[in-house]
């Protein structure tokens, strides 16, 4: 099997056939922090196909400082923080509703849910009720399973910093899944 | 940090001495921290499973996204102006047609002996040729 630094070289060849290896190499890891991020959504989808366009479309920026798979996922994570963004304002604009209003109706709308013992489906409900930050060092650290330096160089945050949120944030992902759950 | 949130930390950091005798004090005295290890162990265990399954038709849609980006990004600066700018391209050509007439024009060449094809006669040809053709 090449390595990402060989497909990389026969990519900027303009052999597709490499490019097409490399998405299928990191399908997994991008999409699952985008649907993490943004949950199982049309767009979610959208957005992990761009953030291969964006990358195949950079290609002479990526200098190998970092692992592929890390910069990938930092494409992946700063597009789905932009995505959000974008909701955030139409959401705005359309339905000016508080926070606790929506998640509340949210919880309810999961007591309605016939699939409710699904635990997957369950985590990834819960994801989307946590704030953007304790959501992307979850999604690095506990689903992709980089390591907390790793989440650290991919957030562009001091170690500590990403140690403590993560900490804090299983707590209120925990509190979440139980108010979900009952 | 309070204990819940040192238990949770400990779970992906090391902690130092003091931190370690503190946290193993609180859970063998706490049924409630006990309790809060073993969800949030449960809960890391099904994070873990959380990756998408491989999507079959992924990669061919990316692929299906790239074909115009990828022949744009291996042709010329020239061509790629053409082919991502084409009314851009049309009005330079348009430009530098004028310009090649307007020189022309300027210089008084397309004169009508020059039409006719006896500009660059010699005069003994040019009597040849009005006797031949009167």
């Amino acid at each position: 099997m090449p390595s990402d630094l060989e497909l990389l070289a026969q990519i900027k060849e303009g052999k597709q056939i490499a490019f097409s290896a490399l998405v299928s190499r990191y399908e997994q890891v991008v999409r699952g922090t985008v649907i993490g991020m943004l949950g199982h959504t049309t767009e979610a989808d959208d957005v992990a196909q761009e953030v291969f366009i964006r990358f195949y479309k950079s290609l002479d920026k990526f200098r190998g400082d970092s692992a592929l798979g890390t910069y990938l996922t930092r494409i992946a994570i700063n597009l789905s923080l932009n995505e959000l963004k974008r909701r955030q304002r139409q959401h705005q604009r359309l339905v000016p509703m508080q926070k606790e209003q929506k998640q509340v109706i949210q919880i309810a709308d999961k007591a309605a849910d016939p699939s409710r013992n699904d635990n997957k489906q369950l985590i990834e409900k819960a994801l989307q009720l946590i704030s953007e930050d304790f959501r992307a060092v979850v999604v690095l650290r506990l689903i992709d399973g980089y390591s907390v330096k790793e989440t650290a160089a991919i957030l562009q945050l001091p170690q500590g910093t990403v140690a403590s949120r993560l900490a804090r944030a299983q707590l209120k992902l925990r509190e979440v899944i139980n108010a979900l759950s009952y | 940090m309070n204990i819940e949130e040192l238990l949770a930390y400990s779970l992906d950091n090391d902690l130092t001495a003091t931190e370690q005798v503190r946290l193993e004090q609180a859970l063998v005295e706490s049924d409630g921290l006990r309790q809060l290890q073993d969800e949030l162990f449960a809960m890391r265990s099904l994070m873990q499973g959380q990756l998408p399954a491989k999507n079959k038709s992924f990669v061919q849609d990316v692929l299906r996204q790239l074909p115009l980006e990828a022949t744009i990004a291996q042709l010329s600066a020239g061509t790629r102006v053409l082919r991502l700018f084409p009314s851009v391209a049309a009005a330079c050509v348009f430009v530098i047609g004028i310009s090649y007439i307007g020189l022309h024009l300027g210089d008084a060449d397309w004169i009508s002996d020059q039409l006719v094809g006896t500009a660059y006669l010699s005069a003994e040809e040019a009597y040849t040729y009005i006797d031949t053709y009167e």
